[in-house]
C-alpha cells in the first residue's frame, strides 16, 4: 500500500511538473507587456519589463518560473488583477467561498441523489421512477449555467426571493449561505441527478442477486433489504462518479460564480486569462490540475475504504 | 437509514427557511450604496493606472487641496484639505502650499512636509519606476526636473535636490514649475482630479519595500494602507465589497453626510439593473444593453466624455495592397455610416467624424470647450460639408477608386479587410459585424470585411503578433487634453513607443510641435487655432478613423440628493458631497 | 486384389471409374433440418431491441428532426443569419397562426417612458401603442409604463414576421439559432469522430502489441489525462485563437484517451482467444488480424462511448462561448448565442429561451438515445426482450 502510494504521488508530481511546463510555454509565449494604459510612458514600461525578467529570452524566464517554484515555493505574483500581490495571497482569499460554493453542492447532492436513486430503484418501473428517470435525465443533459440563467431570471428579477449577489458581509453564516442558495442549487442539480442513476441502476442489478433473495427469505421487507445489504455494495460505483463530478462542479463555477459575483476562483480564472494577467493564469491553472490530482489519488485510495475486498495496488 | 436521511433532508431545509425569515437589520444611517465594475486592483495610488482606485482614494485619502461644491449648486471651488489655505504664488513659477497642522492619519501620526517630500520621492523614484509617476510631473503643471529626476533609471544624472518639490520648514512645500501657471492649475493639480497626488504612510511603505528597492506591496491588502480622509477604509473584500465609514475627526468632516459608503463590485450588468431595480443601489451608469430602458427616465443624466471610439488603420499590412495609401483610408472613412453606429450598436451615443473630444479645453481658463470654440465648429462644418459626420458612400467610392489608381491595382481586385478586435467588447463586435455587410454594399463588393478576434492579450500585444490586420478597434484617450485639447493626437506620434498604426507623418508631427510650444501654450485661444489646424491635416491624412464620441449616462436613486443642480465641468455630480433624504 | 506401388499412377481402369456406379450408404439425402428462422447477427438483434424501447426512438425521431431543422430552417425563413436590420433589433418573436392567441404576437413593454414622448410621432409612431399599464411619477416627471407592437414601433412592415424575435443586429434569431445549431452539431460530430479514430489507433496500437510499447504508451495518456480538462481546452483556445478549428482541436487533445483506454482493455481481452491465435498460425499480417479479427469486438463499446460524447462536446462549446472564448462572429453557434442572450437576459428573456430550450432538448435526447443504445448493445442483454 505505501509503496503504491509513493508510486502515485511520484506520478502526480510528474504530471504536475508537465502541466506547469506545458501551461508556462502555452501561456507565456503570447505576448505580454504588462502594462495597457497608454498614458504611461515606455520608458516606465520598459524599466518595469526588466524588473520582471520580460526582457530576457523564454528558455531564461523559464528557469526563473521554476527555480522559484522548487527553491521559494514561489509561483510568482499578478501584474494586473491584483500587482504586486503573491499569487498564494489571491488564492487564500478567493478559495474559500469556491469552497463552500462547492462543498455545499456535494454535500447537498449526496443524500438527495441517494434518495432520488433509491427511492427509484424501489419503485422500478412504476409512475414514480418514471417521473423520477425523466428528472434525472433533464438535470444530467441541461447545462448548470442554463440552470443558473433560469434561476437568476424566475428567483430574483421575476420573483426576489433570493438575493441578487453573493454576501460577503453576511454576519451569519446562514445568511451568508442564504446568498448562495442559487448557485449551489445550479451546481448540485447535475450531481445529484448523477448519482440517482448511478444509484438506480445498481440497485436494480443487485436486487436480483442471491444475498438478496436470501435477506428477503429471512423476513426482511424489500425496502429493508435495499437498504441495509443493497446499498452497501452500490456505493463503490457511486465513489467512481465522484471525481468527474467535483471536476464538473469546478467547471461550473467558473461561469456560475461570475453569474451571481461570488469573489471565487471561478471568476479570478477568467478575469486573469481576459486581463492577460499570465503570472497568474499559468498559477491558477496548476492549482486547478492539483486539485484534480489529489481528487483522483483520494478517491482511489477510499475504493479500499469503502470495500475491503478492493486491495489497491496488491502485488502479484 | 432513510429515516435518517429524510432527518437530514428536513433539517437542512429548516436551515434555509429560517436563514430566508432573518429580519433585515433596519438602522437610520445614511448609506450610499455605489458600485464599481471591477475592485481596484491594488490601493497604492503611485503604481496603479486604474481608474477604479479614483473611488477609495477620494473617499479615504487625502490631497493638499480638494474641490467643493458651491452653495448655489452651479460651480466649484477649492478649499484647503490637508493644505491650510490656498497656495501662495512666490514669483511667476514658485508656489508655496502651508500645510494644515492638525491633518493626521487615521491612526493618529501627524501629516507635515516629511510625509509629502517622502511621498513625491518615492513617487518620482527612477528605480520604484512608478507608472502615475507623469501624473506629478507633468499634469496641470510641469514640475521643474521631475520627469528627468524620475526617468534617469540608474544613471544617476539629476539628483533629488535639482527637481522643483522643496521642504520649507515642517508645514510648507514649495513647488517650482517650469512655465507660469494659474492658482487653478496648481490647485487641480494638487486634488483629487490627480489620485496620485494623495500621500502615502511611509511604514507601510517602507515595510514593503523588497531589498532592492525596485517594487513595494504598499496597498496591496487593507493591512498595507492607511487612511487619512474624509472616511476609513473599514472592510475590502476583494471582488464584493469595499465599506468606507465616516472619520469623525477629519477637518473638513461638516462638508460630507453620508455614514457610511457602501461600494459593491459587480461585473455583471444584470445584477446591477436587478440591484438598481430592487432600490439597492443609488447609481446607475446603463450599458448599451440597458440604456434602451432608461432612455427616457427622468433620472437620466448625461454629460460628454473623454473617449472618442476610433480605429486605427494599419499602414503596413503585406496583405493589403491599397495599404498605406491616403485615398484607402479616406475611403474607409467616409464608407463608417456613424449614425447608425453610435446609435444602434453603441447605444444612443453621439457620431463623431472628428477625434478631438467633448471634454477637451474642460479644464482650461474659461472652460472653453474646443468643439464649442470657433476654429473646432469650422472643422466640424468641414467634416458635416462631406456627408452627416463624414458619411458619404459617393465620395467613399471615389476614393476606393482613385486608390485601385495610386497603388496600380487591377479594377476588379477584392480587397479583403481584416478588423482585429478583443472578443469580450460586445460593442466593437456588434460594429465589426455590421460593417462585414454593409463595406461589401458601399464599395459594390470590392472591399469584404473579415474578423479576427482575440482574448486574453491587449491590442497591443496582438500587433505585437502580427502584421495582417487592417483595422484595430481603440478607445485611447488622455486626460490632458482636458487642459489641452491637441494633446488627444499624441499617441501618433512617431516619439510614442507603443505606436498603434505603423504611420507617421512629418507635417502632423511639425503641427504637433507647435501646438505643444510653451508660446502656444500659454495662449489659449491661439492653442484653438493651432489644434484646428492640427485636426484639419489628421483629417486630410485620415491619421485614423473617429467614429463614435462617448457619452456618460448616470441615474441617481431619488433618495440621493446631489449637492449641484447641473453637471460641472471639471468637476461632475460630487457624489460624495451629497446626502440621504429617505 | 491389385497392389499399387508407390509413386506410380493410378492404373488407367481404376481412374476412369465412371460415376454412375457410385450411390451414396444409407439415408438418400443428409440434410439438415433447415432454421425455420431467419438467423439473427448481434447487431441485428440490438436494433431489434433499440427499436423497441420507445424512449430511445423517440429521441433518436428528436435529433432527427433537430439535425433536419438544421439543415432546412436557414433556407427557408427568407432571411439569412447575416441579413441585418439595426432599426428592427431586439425584436420579440411573432410568429403567424400563434399572434391571434396573444402569445409571440410581437408586443412588448417598455418600461419608464415619459407620458409627453408617447406624443412624439418620430419615437412612437401612429398606432404602436396598444395599451398604457402603469402611470407613476418620479421627479416631477408621469412616467408610463407601456405595451407596444414592437414590430410597429421599430417601423417594421406589419407582414413581417421573426417568430423567434431578433438580436442586437435585428438579425433573425431563428435562422441564427438553427445555424448555430448546425455548427454545434458539427463541432460535436468532428470532435467526437477524430477523438475515435485517434483514440481506436492508439489503443489498438498499445493493447496489440503489449509489452513496453504499452508501457510507454500508456504511461504518456495517463500523464495527459492528469491534465484537467478545464485547464486543456482553455490553453488551446488561447493558443489558437477562438474558431471552429481550435474549438475541435482543445475538445480533442485529451478526448482520444477514453476511447484508446477501452480500445486497449478489449484488444487485451480478445487477442489472445484461440482464433486470434489460429489466424496467427496462419500467418495473418498484424494489419489485419487488429482491424478484422480484433476490432469488430470493439464496435458496440466504442459507439456507445461516442454517443455519449456527442452531448458533451456541445456542452463544452457553449460552455467556452460563455466565458468569451467562443467562434468567430458572424457565426452562430448555440453557444455564443446563449451567451449574447445572457447579456440581455433581464430586457429580452426570449433571447435566452429559444437557445436555452434548443440545446436542452438536444442534449436530454442524445443523452436517452444514448442510454438506449448501451442497452441494446449490451451483449449480455443479447436475446432479452425489453
Amino acid at each position: 500500500m505505501f509503496k503504491y502510494l509513493l508510486g502515485r504521488i511520484g506520478a502526480m508530481l510528474l504530471t504536475l511538473f508537465l502541466v506547469m511546463t506545458l501551461s508556462f510555454w502555452v501561456i507565456r509565449l503570447m505576448p505580454m507587456s504588462i502594462f495597457e494604459n497608454p498614458e504611461v510612458s515606455p520608458e516606465i514600461q520598459a524599466q518595469l519589463e526588466a524588473e520582471m525578467h520580460l526582457d530576457k529570452p523564454m528558455i531564461v524566464q523559464y528557469f526563473y518560473f521554476i527555480e522559484g517554484i522548487v527553491t521559494r515555493g514561489d509561483f510568482g505574483t499578478s501584474v494586473k488583477v491584483r500587482p504586486g500581490l503573491d499569487v498564494f495571497d489571491i488564492l487564500a482569499i478567493r478559495i474559500p467561498p469556491t469552497v463552500v460554493l462547492n462543498v455545499f453542492s456535494l454535500l447537498i447532492s449526496l443524500p438527495l441523489g441517494i434518495i432520488v436513486g433509491v427511492a427509484a430503484a424501489l419503485q422500478r418501473n412504476k409512475a414514480t421512477d418514471n417521473v423520477l428517470s425523466f428528472l434525472i435525465v433533464i438535470c444530467i443533459s441541461v447545462p448548470s449555467f442554463v440552470f443558473a440563467s433560469l434561476l437568476q431570471y424566475c428567483l430574483t428579477y421575476v420573483w426576489p426571493i433570493f438575493p441578487t449577489l453573493y454576501d460577503s458581509q453576511a454576519t451569519t453564516f446562514g445568511a451568508q449561505l442564504y446568498s448562495m442558495v442559487l448557485p449551489i442549487i445550479a451546481l448540485a442539480l447535475n450531481p445529484i441527478a448523477t448519482i440517482g442513476r448511478y444509484l438506480r441502476g445498481e440497485l436494480i442489478e443487485t436486487l436480483n442477486s442471491d444475498y438478496m433473495l436470501l435477506a428477503r427469505t429471512k423476513g426482511l421487507s424489500r425496502t429493508q433489504a435495499t437498504i441495509f445489504h443493497a446499498f452497501r455494495n452500490s456505493l463503490v460505483p457511486i465513489a467512481n462518479t465522484i471525481i468527474p463530478m467535483i471536476t464538473g462542479i469546478m467547471g461550473g463555477s467558473l461561469v456560475v460564480e461570475k453569474m451571481f459575483a461570488v469573489p471565487g476562483m471561478g471568476g479570478l480564472l477568467i478575469d486573469s486569462i481576459l486581463a492577460g494577467d499570465h503570472f497568474l493564469t499559468v498559477a491558477l491553472l496548476i492549482f486547478y490540475s492539483a486539485i484534480s490530482l489529489v481528487t483522483i489519488l483520494i478517491v482511489d485510495i477510499s475504493y479500499g475504504l469503502i470495500d475491503p475486498r478492493i486491495r489497491v495496488g496488491g502485488g502479484k | 437509514m432513510k429515516r435518517r436521511n429524510t432527518l437530514v433532508v428536513l433539517g437542512m431545509t429548516a436551515l434555509l427557511l429560517a436563514v430566508c425569515l432573518l429580519p433585515a437589520a433596519a438602522s437610520a444611517e445614511k448609506v450610499l450604496r455605489y458600485y464599481l465594475t471591477g475592485d481596484c486592483p491594488i490601493l497604492n495610488g503611485h503604481d496603479s493606472v486604474d481608474v477604479s482606485l479614483d473611488t477609495p482614494i477620494s473617499y479615504c485619502g487625502a490631497f493638499p487641496y480638494r474641490a467643493v461644491p458651491d452653495e448655489d449648486g452651479l460651480g466649484y471651488s477649492y478649499v484647503g484639505d490637508l493644505a491650510a489655505e490656498l497656495p501662495i504664488q512666490v514669483d511667476e513659477t514658485t508656489w508655496q502650499i502651508k500645510l494644515r497642522p492638525e491633518a493626521k492619519w487615521q491612526n493618529g501620526d501627524p501629516i507635515n512636509a516629511d510625509t509629502f517630500i517622502y511621498s513625491y520621492k518615492m513617487l518620482l523614484d527612477p528605480v520604484l519606476s512608478n507608472q502615475m509617476a507623469d501624473f506629478l510631473s507633468d499634469f496641470n503643471i510641469t514640475i521643474v526636473n521631475a520627469k528627468e529626476y524620475s526617468l534617469q533609471g540608474t544613471s544617476n544624472t539629476v539628483a533629488w535636490e535639482d527637481v522643483g518639490i522643496k521642504k520649507i520648514d515642517d508645514y510648507t512645500l514649495e513647488i517650482k514649475t517650469t512655465s507660469p501657471c494659474s492658482m487653478t492649475s496648481v490647485c487641480s493639480h494638487f486634488s483629487q482630479n490627480n489620485r496620485a497626488i494623495a500621500p502615502v504612510y511611509e511604514p507601510l511603505y517602507e515595510a514593503g519595500m523588497n531589498a532592492e528597492r525596485t517594487n513595494t506591496t504598499y496597498g496591496t491588502t487593507l493591512d498595507m494602507w492607511m487612511s487619512c480622509g474624509p472616511y476609513t477604509f473599514d472592510t475590502w473584500t476583494f471582488d464584493s465589497i469595499q465599506i468606507y465609514k465616516k472619520n469623525p475627526d477629519y477637518w473638513l468632516a461638516d462638508l460630507f453626510h453620508y455614514d457610511t459608503v457602501e461600494v459593491r463590485v459587480i461585473p455583471e450588468m444584470n445584477a446591477r439593473v436587478e440591484l438598481w431595480e430592487s432600490g439597492m443601489l443609488d447609481y446607475l451608469s446603463p450599458d448599451a444593453n440597458t440604456i434602451e430602458t432608461y432612455i427616457d427616465d427622468p433620472r437620466m443624466v448625461e454629460y460628454p466624455s473623454l473617449t472618442v471610439y476610433h480605429i486605427d488603420v494599419n499602414c503596413k499590412n503585406p496583405e493589403n495592397p491599397l495599404c498605406g495609401t491616403v485615398a484607402w483610408r479616406k475611403a474607409l472613412y467616409h464608407a463608417m455610416n456613424r449614425e447608425v453606429i453610435a446609435e444602434s450598436l453603441f447605444g444612443y451615443l453621439e457620431p463623431s467624424g472628428t477625434y478631438v473630444n467633448g471634454q477637451a479645453g474642460i479644464l482650461s481658463e474659461n472652460a472653453l470647450l474646443y468643439r464649442d470654440s470657433e476654429p473646432g465648429k469650422a472643422v466640424a462644418e468641414l467634416v458635416d460639408s462631406w456627408g452627416p459626420y463624414g458619411y458619404n458612400p459617393e465620395l467613399a467610392r471615389e476614393y476606393l477608386a482613385k486608390a485601385y489608381e495610386e497603388a496600380g491595382v487591377p479594377e476588379d481586385t477584392v480587397i479583403t479587410v481584416r478588423m482585429a478586435f478583443d472578443e469580450s467588447d460586445t460593442a466593437w463586435k456588434a460594429t465589426a459585424e455590421y460593417l462585414m455587410e454593409e463595406l461589401p454594399v458601399i464599395f459594390e463588393g470590392k472591399v469584404q470585411l473579415e474578423i479576427d478576434t482575440y482574448a486574453g492579450m491587449s491590442t497591443t500585444d496582438y500587433k505585437k503578433t502580427t502584421d495582417v490586420w487592417d483595422l484595430s478597434p481603440n478607445d485611447w484617450s488622455r486626460s490632458a487634453s482636458r487642459t489641452y485639447p491637441y494633446t488627444c493626437f499624441y499617441y501618433y506620434l512617431s516619439t510614442y513607443s507603443s505606436h498603434p498604426n505603423n504611420f507617421f507623418d512629418e507635417e502632423f508631427e511639425a503641427q504637433y510641435a507647435v501646438c505643444d510650444s510653451d508660446e502656444v501654450k500659454s495662449d489659449y485661444d491661439r492653442m484653438l487655432e493651432e489644434t484646428a489646424k492640427l485636426e484639419r491635416i489628421y483629417l486630410d491624412k485620415v491619421i485614423q478613423i473617429p467614429v463614435v464620441q462617448h457619452v456618460n449616462y448616470d441615474m441617481f436613486s431619488t433618495r440621493l440628493k446631489l449637492p449641484v443642480s447641473t453637471y460641472i465641468p471639471g468637476f461632475g455630480w460630487g457624489i460624495m458631497y451629497g446626502d440621504i433624504v429617505e | 486384389m491389385m497392389i499399387i506401388e508407390k509413386g506410380r499412377p493410378l492404373p488407367e481402369s481404376l481412374a476412369n471409374l465412371p460415376d454412375a456406379l457410385f450411390e451414396p450408404v444409407g439415408a438418400a439425402s443428409a440434410q439438415d433440418e433447415a432454421f425455420k428462422t431467419e438467423p439473427v447477427g448481434f447487431y441485428r438483434d440490438a436494433f431489434n431491441r433499440l427499436r423497441k424501447s420507445r424512449l430511445s426512438m423517440i429521441s433518436l425521431y428528436i435529433i432527427i428532426a433537430i439535425i433536419l431543422l438544421a439543415l432546412i430552417v436557414p433556407e427557408i425563413t427568407g432571411y439569412s443569419y447575416t441579413q441585418q436590420n439595426v432599426k428592427a433589433k431586439n425584436l420579440p418573436p411573432k410568429i403567424p397562426v400563434l399572434e391571434n392567441l396573444g402569445i409571440c404576437d410581437g408586443t412588448q413593454v417598455l418600461t419608464n417612458r415619459k407620458k409627453s414622448s408617447l406624443e412624439n410621432p418620430r419615437r412612437f409612431p401612429e398606432g404602436c401603442v396598444l395599451e398604457i399599464l402603469n402611470e407613476y411619477d418620479v421627479n416631477g416627471v408621469t412616467v408610463v409604463d407601456v405595451l407596444v407592437d414592437a414590430y410597429a414601433y421599430s417601423g417594421v412592415p406589419d407582414d413581417e414576421y421573426h417568430w423567434f424575435g431578433t438580436d442586437y443586429l435585428g438579425r433573425d434569431i431563428m435562422t441564427r439559432l438553427f445555424r448555430g445549431t448546425r455548427v454545434s452539431l458539427l463541432i460535436a460530430f468532428i470532435s467526437v469522430l477524430t477523438n475515435l479514430i485517434i483514440g481506436v489507433i492508439y489503443g489498438s496500437i498499445a493493447g496489440y502489441y503489449g509489452g513496453k510499447v504499452d508501457m510507454v504508451m500508456t504511461h504518456f495518456a495517463e500523464v495527459l489525462d492528469g491534465l484537467p480538462y478545464i485547464v486543456v481546452t482553455i490553453l488551446f483556445m488561447i493558443l489558437f485563437g477562438s474558431g471552429m478549428f481550435s474549438i475541435i482541436l482543445a475538445l480533442t487533445v485529451t478526448g482520444w484517451i477514453g476511447t484508446a483506454r477501452l480500445t486497449r482493455a478489449q484488444f487485451y481481452r480478445f487477442k489472445g482467444r484461440e482464433y486470434v491465435l489460429a489466424a496467427r498460425t496462419l500467418g495473418t499480417p498484424d494489419r489485419k488480424l487488429i482491424f478484422r479479427h480484433i476490432l469488430p469486438n470493439t464496435i458496440g463499446p466504442l459507439i456507445t462511448r461516442s454517443m455519449i460524447a456527442i452531448p458533451g462536446a456541445i456542452f463544452s462549446e457553449s460552455f467556452l462561448a460563455y466565458i468569451g472564448l467562443g467562434i468567430k462572429p458572424p457565426e452562430p453557434s448555440i453557444g455564443t448565442l446563449l451567451s449574447v442572450g445572457q447579456d440581455v437576459l433581464l430586457q429580452y428573456p426570449t433571447q435566452t429561451l429559444f437557445p436555452a430550450v434548443l440545446i436542452s432538448v438536444l442534449m436530454i435526447a442524445f443523452n436517452l438515445f444514448s442510454n438506449g443504445l448501451r442497452d441494446a448493445l449490451d451483449p449480455t442483454r443479447r436475446g432479452e426482450d425489453v
